[in-house]
């Protein structure tokens, strides 16, 4: 496609296509949380077309000004930046509309339809839609088919365009996300289908493309021969909250592990891209999801952990076990703590473990991968009768984001001791503390329809590949011992048997 | 900002590593992305590019060597003194260093001496000379050899033309330093509105059926700006180098200069003295089949635009666009400092070259 002339490209100057947001599940909690003050920093930026709406769908009546009111308030507690800006709201909030209706009533999408062609005649939107499905995932199969049925989306012609934006978890296993992908793509092809994960949307994510391709230092030792193992930690200090009954029905494998930690491992492993086109990446990210090893019968007993957090203390705070947790099944076997080992057979990582840990109620909210390098040679500058620490390269994703690097140091005096230093580039003290929230850029990018930063439906096929087995495993093989976790604690006993087996140790973050 | 310490040369670095030492105590970090050198002459306009300083090192910490330059005077005179400069972000614990150089008569030429030990190293050296470097010759070439970025301001050259010429010639003559006008920058919220409204190739088809373009340019002077015309100059000189038009010829009637292209489309550049400088107050442009594009800065709200659209046929209803402050975004100092050189702004740079 040829460039706009009055665009220039790489420089702010975007032309962006008008278009109209609806948002199901308007009056949920993401939407109030993250959706719409991603949407008013757009604004502020001045990211958003100029012809632009948003329009909230939901089950409970409510008037457009009562809709907006809720929504100031909303933005005003959660926006990034405080306060809220009186005069870009005053613009926003005309451009923001409710509309009332059952997920399955026809007569609610005809009336979506010409009211959105109102708006279009009104706000100059051109027909471009964008549907972003924030309800519980027993509604996307009906939503995309009830907006088919209803002509509010259609293939992209030289008019306009339709895109549909898909909230985690798609699916719960292999088979159920199959079958959620063949029936969907009955109405929307992949290209029109974003299937978000928020973690892509976080700079720091983006940042590790940036890092490894665009230093030359790290790509040399970014491989089996000069790295030892990889951790990857996402730790919640919080529990579950009120998200009992979507726990209960998920669990940390699906809610955590199969999706955002599996994306930092496709990032941290991939081969350098051909280009930075959606296919150019996402094409390297299943690769590396292709690689991995299956889990065989020993290692789901050995090399797989699960834990479920009994009560314990969060900042010298009492907090309750998860079985006691309101909506918890007081004798609930879900796990809130998972940790693994998983190998990559591909050339570039062979041999080298990749040792996952992601829970709830550790001591700290951290989201981590440190690259732990092999050993030096031979043992000239002894500590203590022992070999030296390790280089360990640490990306912090979250929070305090930035990156380390130990390395060893002289202590100054006549005798050679060795001590470890850290090395700390930190991602706030450069770029500010306010970087753009994820699903600012994430909504951004389906508006500009670049789906780099969304999972491909192939992405998510593979990903359940490896994981489907293990959710099995655990169904025929309840566990004995929950909870075996304190709250505030770095897990259950298990998983440091797992690292200790191969001499190692997790990494407190 | 920490408040200014005026020290002998010799003591800069040492007094300020013990400044930063009792800062690590209260947990603040020095940090540093480029070397930012200023110049500007003692006058009234130095405040104006502090702010500009500040709003670039608001979101991308720097080390600042400000020099001010008293040229009034032929008393040699030369005072050196540091500083530390904050974001104003809430609960920021970033911080960087200024070091301010105020001198005049011969002792200018000691500048460039005193100020490369300074250079933070392996950081890139940005210039930002808000002055003419034509009168500032001798500085300005000994400083432009560190440069990796030279960042003007077309208002002190005599006129937009003579900047035209001069920046041309010097991205010829140094094609590895990229280029910047703050003016060229200040232009940019106009360029995205026009750039939004004509989006779609039915909208570009009409801009290019443009009969007329009125630009009305608030012209009322101040302290700071001068030469009010600039931006609506550049203006019509980007839109007719983006449309591939061709000077026909400039006429002034009144106050309101008149550029033709392509013989049959005209440029208005009306002045409004009543208007607070830097901007513009309206855009109408008129197409050959009499379709109208109105876009009107509200009186209440200089940071939204009224656009208004009529056909032949029909009225659309009024939209607002807006614009956003550009100082305050990251915009200005992605500007000032990231991006290379504009090849819009090099092509409107040969647009008016040519008139």
């Amino acid at each position: 496609m040829n460039a706009h002339p009055l665009e220039e490209e790489g420089r702010s100057t975007r032309s962006i296509d008008p278009c109209i947001v609806v948002i199901f599940g308007a009056t949920g909690d993401l939407t109030a949380r993250k959706l719409m003050p991603a949407i008013y920093n757009l604004a502020r930026e001045s990211l958003l077309p100029a012809n632009f709406g948003c329009v909230g769908f939901a089950r409970r009546p409510k008037s457009h000004d009562e809709f907006r009111e809720e929504m100031k308030k909303q933005v005003s507690d959660h926006s990034r930046v405080k306060p809220i800006e009186e005069n870009i709201w005053s613009n926003f909030h005309e451009k923001l509309f409710y509309h009332q209706s059952e997920f399955d009533k026809d007569e609610g999408y005809e009336k979506l339809k010409g009211f959105l062609g109102e708006l279009d005649a009104k706000l100059g939107t051109k027909g471009n839609r964008i549907f972003y499905l924030s309800v519980q995932p027993k509604f996307f199969p009906l939503i995309i088919e009830m907006l088919s049925k209803h002509g509010l989306i259609y293939k992209e012609n030289e008019n306009n365009w339709s895109r549909v934006i898909i909230e985690k978890p798609f699916g719960k296993d292999w088979k159920s996300s199959m079958d959620l992908q063949n029936h969907i793509q009955k109405f929307i092809t992949e290209e029109q289908t974003y299937r978000i994960d928020h973690y892509l949307g976080k700079e720091t994510v983006q940042n590790l493309l940036v890092f490894r391709f665009a230093n030359s230092i790290f790509e040399s030792i970014w491989n089996y021969k000069h790295i030892d193992h990889v951790q990857i930690t996402v730790a919640e200090d919080l529990g579950i909250g009120n998200r009992g009954e979507f726990f209960e029905e998920e669990g940390l494998l699906r809610d955590i592990v199969q999706n955002h930690m599996m994306q930092l491992l496709s990032i941290v492993a991939m081969e350098p891209p051909i280009d930075l086109s959606a296919k150019g990446i996402r094409d390297e990210k299943v690769k590396v999801l292709q690689s991995i090893r299956p889990l065989s019968k020993n290692d789901f007993q050995n090399n797989l952990v699960r834990g479920q957090y009994g009560k314990g203390f969060i900042e010298g705070e009492q907090v309750k076990a998860y079985r006691q947790e309101e909506e918890v099944d007081k004798s609930s076997n879900i796990e809130t703590f998972v940790a693994l080992k998983l190998y990559l057979d591909n050339w570039r990582w062979t041999g080298v473990p990749f040792y996952l840990r992601g829970a709830k109620r550790l001591p700290k909210k951290v989201t981590e991968i440190a690259i732990i390098f092999k050993d030096a040679p031979g043992l000239l500058f002894k500590h203590h009768n022992s070999k030296n620490d390790p280089n360990v390269l640490a990306i912090r994703i979250q929070p305090d984001e930035g990156i380390s690097m130990k390395m060893n140091c002289k202590v100054p005096g006549p005798s050679s001791p060795v001590q470890p230093v850290k090395m700390d580039f930190r991602y706030g003290a450069y770029f500010g503390k306010t970087p753009p929230e994820a699903y600012e850029r994430l909504i951004l990018e389906c508006i500009l329809g670049d789906s780099t930063l969304f999972a491909r439906a192939d992405e998510v096929e593979q990903s359940w590949k490896i994981f489907t087995p293990i959710l099995e495993y655990w169904s025929k093989n309840p566990p004995k011992n929950f909870p075996n976790y304190p709250s505030g604690s770095w897990g259950p006993k298990e998983a440091d048997d797992l690292m200790a087996r191969d001499n190692r140790n997790w990494r407190i973050p | 900002m920490i408040s200014q310490k005026i020290i002998v040369p010799s003591k800069i670095e040492q007094e300020l590593f013990q400044i930063w030492d009792s800062l690590a105590k209260k947990n603040k970090t020095r940090a540093s992305l480029f070397n930012l050198i200023v110049y500007t002459k003692q006058n009234e306009r130095c405040d104006n590019v502090r702010k500009i300083v500040q709003s670039i090192v608001e979101k991308f910490p720097c080390r600042v060597l400000f020099i001010t330059h008293d040229d009034q005077t032929k008393k040699n005179f030369l005072k050196t003194a540091i500083s530390v400069l904050f974001q104003k972000e809430k609960d920021s614990d970033t911080a960087c260093d200024s070091i301010d150089i105020g001198v005049s008569g011969s002792d200018v030429e000691k500048v460039p001496y005193l100020l490369s030990p300074h250079f933070l190293p392996d950081l890139p050296i940005y210039l930002l000379w808000p002055e003419n470097p034509i009168e500032s010759k001798g500085l300005f070439e000994k400083l432009k050899k560190f440069a990796s970025r030279i960042i003007f301001d077309s208002e002190s050259f005599e006129s937009v033309y003579q900047f035209a010429r001069y920046t041309l010639q010097m991205s010829k003559v140094h094609p590895s330093i990229d280029f910047a006008d703050i003016q060229w920058i200040y232009m940019e919220n106009w360029k995205n509105c026009i750039a939004a409204t004509f989006y779609s190739e039915e909208r570009l088809k009409k801009l290019q059926r443009s009969k007329t373009i009125e630009i009305h340019y608030n012209a009322a002077h101040n302290l700071s700006f001068a030469q009010n015309v600039t931006q609506a100059l550049y203006f019509q000189g980007w839109l007719s180098s983006r449309l591939g038009w061709h000077f026909s010829k400039g006429d002034k009637k009144s106050k309101t200069l008149i550029i033709l292209y392509n013989e049959d489309t005209t440029f208005k550049l009306i002045p409004n003295y009543n208007k607070e400088p830097k901007d513009f107050s309206k855009v109408i442009i008129t197409t050959k089949n009499k379709e109208e594009f109105h876009f009107v800065k509200k009186e209440a709200k200089q940071e939204e635009v009224l656009i208004k659209v009529n056909t032949q046929d029909q009225c659309e209803l009024p939209y607002t666009y807006y614009m956003g402050n550009i100082e305050m975004g990251s915009f200005l100092s992605n500007e000032l400092t990231y991006k290379g050189t504009s090849t819009h702004f090099l092509q409107t740079l040969d647009k008016l070259n040519k008139q």
